[in-house]
């Protein structure tokens, strides 16, 4: 939380600093310029547009913060563009709230999977990045009027001569303070129009929530006999008294004799309030007094602390798997693994402190706890990879139990924990994401991980189905 | 009558269409008809009206040709910065077709001029785009000159006599936009910059709030260095230093432009 927050401030102060110095010295730069190369600029448009302003700081902040590392140069295109390139192709909208997380990094990988799957099929997809503002309804067909596009060696940002028909839409990238208000608000009203909205809200919901979650997995399991293997959990709602909470809390440990324990808000995201109690060592004041304080703003989840294998024999981590649907069946399309910032701390999530690795390069480096004073290095078998894999399959046709093919959540990130239990590897479930972060740290799950590292690949299942779907 | 927020809606069988007075608190008249006309068009009416008052608010009636002018872009551009945020205002995808079809009819039914302006806004994805379209429509001639002077085309002695002709005390927010760029093009787009414009210029710029028209201090700082200084001292290697120093702090900001204007 810290961690985060630390960042995020850090972003913010340099962000403030460089659209101050972006404000102040844009029309010397702009005079400059045109003494140069004789270009003109629609101020009214550009230059003198705050909301333009704040995008090109946002851009040069990100370079700053990446400290240049990443090699993806952005421009904001003046003059409008030709719709030529996007008028028979399938035109796929990542509608965003905000440009955090590296969004262009993320854009770029998903032009470069639609590319690479051009090779194989004549079907070509156009990844459009674009904000809910900059969307149109035209003739009740959706348009946008501006994008984040992949050109070439370049991430533009540019207005188009006329709005570009939109075939599918997909919510990411939403501030993480009004993410479901904000997803709620964009999936209602891209339903009216003819979309395909990849994760829309009715089904965004059950994941959002980590009681629905938990929920919808045990009616699976009931339905399908025991798949899915996910913690036990209790929940504490908002309006409880105090001390019925601290009964319920007590109950639930003592009933299950639980040693360690995660407690999360129900409707958290990216590990923001989770915390881990190792009650051996925590007080169980420090954990009501926890709980009081999630309480203040969401309900609260309260699960026992699973996954006894460790990455080089020291550090927790969590597995994210994404998982998409091709218009038959659900597949994994690949994954990435975040690792704990320290040994003996449970929660792996970048918020935390965690880094992300590529998930092969987490199979090279599994060991497991034999006991509270043995660990041993365990060798990743192509049975457990599909175990992984199937039980990820299997999360996703939970998650959209009962639900029509147009209102399935068609992609999400899966977050696993690992076990060893009689010498083969089961995957527990913790939570799914609608709107997955860290997309582009996504790779293949190799079965022959040791040599390989997987291929970089984001939606290239999911591209199948909106093939399927088109009608170009 | 209704009053909402500080303002009173009042339906009147006196007034064209919409009427905007600035009493206290502002009233806004709507004709019996045009509202009914408005209900029957559903939310793309709303639209519509939507942006016809925010038109009236930023255009407010100007007896004098140039301030005319200069209201009616401001009132345009106003309309404009509108559009880009009405899905987050109405939490809705504006429905742009129909919102122009709207429009047209209320241009025909009523004949309002400004609905139809409106309207072709609407088909222009920048409003620049629509400026250069203003130009080339014969019934806005009084609008050529501000789109001419908006692009840097005319001359200094033309845009100090506009600025002169407009009391700059009574411009309102969206019209600094228009001066603000007027001023930068014009300095961008002339060929030759004389210390003598600058001075005359300076003035204006000094009016226009800080929000809208922030770096036209510096730019004059700039342009009154000389050409020498501002060589040996480029803005390339200004924004190296401020922008990608390892690590960019207030100091490093306020000293590496400190040294670049007074370069």
């Amino acid at each position: 939380m810290k961690e985060i927050l630390k960042r995020e401030i850090k972003f913010r102060s340099i962000f403030l600093i460089v659209k101050n110095l972006v404000n102040a010295i844009r029309f010397c730069l702009y005079y400059e310029l045109s003494r140069k190369v004789s270009i003109y600029f629609p101020l009214l448009d550009t230059l003198l547009h705050e909301d333009y302003i704040k995008r090109v700081a946002h851009t040069i902040t990100e370079h700053i913060v990446s400290r240049g590392s990443s090699q993806l140069c952005a421009r904001f295109l003046t003059k409008p563009i030709s719709i030529k390139e996007f008028k028979h192709t399938h035109n796929l909208a990542i509608v965003i709230g905000s440009l955090k997380g590296f969004f262009k990094n993320l854009l770029w990988d998903l032009e470069k999977d639609s590319e690479e799957y051009r090779l194989i099929s004549k079907f070509k997809v156009k990844v459009i990045g674009t904000f809910f503002d900059w969307l149109i309804a035209d003739y009740n067909g959706l348009k946008a009027r501006r994008g984040i596009i992949v050109n070439d060696r370049f991430i533009d940002e540019v207005t188009f001569v006329k709005p570009v028909p939109i075939h599918s839409c997909f919510i990411l990238n939403l501030p993480t303070e009004s993410e479901r208000y904000l997803h709620k608000k964009f999936s209602e009203a891209l339903e009216k129009y003819k979309v395909t909205l990849i994760n829309p809200y009715i089904a965004s919901l059950r994941a959002d929530s980590k009681l629905l979650t938990h929920k919808l997995f045990e009616t699976y399991n009931a339905i399908r006999g025991r798949l899915i293997e996910h913690p036990k959990y209790t929940f504490v709602q908002r309006d409880s008294t105090f001390s019925k909470v601290a009964n319920e809390v007590l109950t639930f440990i003592k009933e299950l004799d639980l040693k360690r324990i995660i407690v999360k808000p129900t409707h958290g995201t990216e590990g923001l309030y989770a915390k881990d109690f190792d009650l051996r060592r925590n007080s169980i004041n420090e954990l009501l007094n926890h709980i009081k304080l999630v309480l203040n703003f969401d309900d609260v989840i309260i699960e026992e602390f699973r996954g006894n294998m460790l990455y080089k024999g020291t550090l927790h981590f969590v597995v994210r798997i994404n998982v998409s649907w091709n218009g038959k069946e659900f597949k994994v399309e690949s994954g990435y693994a975040q690792i704990a910032p320290k040994e003996n701390y449970g929660i792996a999530t970048t918020s935390h402190g965690g880094r992300i690795i590529n998930i092969n390069e987490l199979f090279r480096n599994l060991y497991f706890k034999v006991n509270e004073n043995c660990i041993k290095k365990y060798t990743l078998t192509k049975e457990d990879i599909d175990r992984i894999k199937k039980a990820c399959v299997r999360v996703a046709e939970a998650i959209n139990l009962g639900l029509c093919e147009r209102d399935y959540l068609k992609y999400m990130g899966i977050d696993l924990v690992l076990e060893v239990k009689d010498f083969k590897v089961i995957p527990i479930v913790l939570e799914v994401n609608s709107r997955p972060s860290g997309l582009s740290y996504s790779y293949t799950l190799s079965y022959d991980y040791e040599s390989d590292l997987g291929k970089a690949n984001v939606i290239k299942n999911l591209i199948k189905y909106l093939e399927v779907t088109s009608h170009l | 009558m209704t009053i909402k927020d500080n303002l009173s809606i009042r339906q009147s069988s006196n007034v064209e269409c919409i009427e905007l007075k600035w009493n206290d608190p502002p009233l806004i008249k709507i004709n019996g008809s045009f509202l009914e006309f408005i209900k029957s068009r559903g939310l793309a009416g709303i639209y519509a009206l939507d942006l016809l008052l925010i038109y009236k608010f930023y255009s407010r009636y100007q007896i004098d040709k140039c301030r005319r002018a200069l209201s009616r872009i401001g009132g345009l551009y106003g309309v404009y910065r509108r559009t880009l945020k009405f899905n987050s205002l109405y939490n809705d995808l504006q429905s742009i077709s129909k919102t122009r079809e709207v429009l047209r009819e209320i241009h025909e039914r009523f004949d309002y001029l400004e609905a139809r302006l409106i309207s072709d806004l609407l088909y222009f994805e920048m409003f620049e785009a629509f400026m250069d379209k203003l130009n080339l429509t014969k019934d806005i001639k009084d609008l050529k000159l501000i789109v001419s002077l908006l692009k840097g085309r005319e001359s200094h002695r033309l845009l100090l006599d506009f600025l002169r002709n407009i009391n700059i005390y009574s411009v309102n927010l969206l019209e600094q936009y228009v001066i603000a760029s007027m001023i930068v093009q014009e300095l961008s787009q002339s060929r030759k910059v004389e210390q003598g414009i600058i001075e005359n210029l300076v003035p204006y710029a000094n009016f226009i709030n800080n929000a809208i028209g922030g770096g036209l201090k510096e730019l004059f700082q700039y342009l009154k260095s000389s050409n020498v200084c501002r060589k040996s001292f480029s803005l390339s290697s200004f924004v190296e230093q401020a922008l990608f120093s390892s690590e960019l702090t207030e100091d490093a900001y306020n000293s590496a432009m400190r040294s670049y204007i007074k370069s």
